[in-house]
């Protein structure tokens, strides 16, 4: 095996393709050339593998620092829609509140539930990307 | 019991089939263990022999540190996610290892990929061989 042929197959990792393949390793007698093929096939493999980890980790850095700028936006509307049903209603809630003004506060409440949801699931690293449709891809929650 | 067949193991595994994966890691002396990996690397079958490896490998009434003959002779090539998996599995064993002898038979990326996973963990003790009578 050549210093140039070596050097071509660096070039191609570097470009992140590779045309070694196990077949072509399995093709060559010389024990010592199959050995720098699978070093530079594993070399490629590696990379493109940290490439990937690098993207997923770069994406959910993305997509938490949304997530949680949109959730600070709806708790600030939905702290006010609960402040004015608050004072619709000035004798507060209890069972002779008007029934529209209880359904307006519960769900405000299971808004704000999910909000929190959202919250604790940010902080946690069981979250991954799974393909959705037409190339959009969604959140995967483990044990979810 | 059936042999170790060339196939997936996993991801559920049969009673049947998590024995047969212990018995492929086993104590051959007080101070050395023979690990004989299986066709196709999965994570189900990882955990497993790695559980065995675990508890031979720190049971309090043999010897602290162990040899372990890792038979990767018959494995197909681990991909990159696997090779990463392997060092995380082997990382808290190496305190309770003393050598690794890795045996490859002929195959020249099963050997440079032993190369790639025991470099990346810093653990030189390891050598590897052709053979399992070469390693002895």
């Amino acid at each position: 095996m050549t210093c140039e042929e070596v050097l071509n197959y660096i070039i191609e990792i570097n470009e992140g393709r590779c045309s070694i393949s196990e077949d072509l390793i399995s093709q060559k007698e010389d024990e010592e050339h199959q050995k720098i093929l699978a070093g530079l096939m594993l070399l490629h493999e590696d990379l493109e593998h940290k490439k990937e980890q690098a993207l997923i980790t770069e994406k959910m850095r993305a997509a938490k620092a949304l997530v949680i700028t949109y959730n600070h936006e709806i708790r600030n509307s939905i702290s006010v829609a609960k402040s004015l049903c608050h004072k619709l209603h000035k004798r507060g809630f209890d069972e002779s509140s008007p029934e529209e003004i209880l359904k307006i506060d519960g769900s405000i409440e299971r808004t704000l539930e999910v909000l929190k949801k959202i919250e604790k699931l940010m902080e946690g690293d069981d979250i991954d990307f799974e393909d959705y449709y037409n190339g959009a891809e969604i959140f995967n929650i483990h044990g979810e | 019991m059936k042999g170790i067949e060339n196939k997936s193991y996993g991801p559920q595994l049969s009673q049947e089939e998590i024995n047969l994966l212990s018995s492929q890691v086993t104590l051959l002396k007080s101070d050395t263990i023979l690990y004989e990996e299986v066709y196709k690397l999965t994570e189900a079958q990882l955990e497993v022999m790695f559980k065995k490896l675990h508890e031979l490998l720190t049971n309090a009434n043999s010897p602290q540190t162990k040899k372990v003959i890792l038979d990767i002779s018959r494995t197909d090539k681990p991909d990159a996610k696997t090779r990463e998996l392997l060092k995380f599995l082997w990382k808290p064993l190496l305190p309770y290892v003393e050598h690794i002898f890795i045996i490859t038979g002929r195959n020249a990326i099963a050997n440079v990929a032993a190369r790639f996973v025991a470099s990346s963990l810093g653990f030189s003790n390891f050598s590897i061989h052709r053979t399992r009578e070469e390693a002895k």
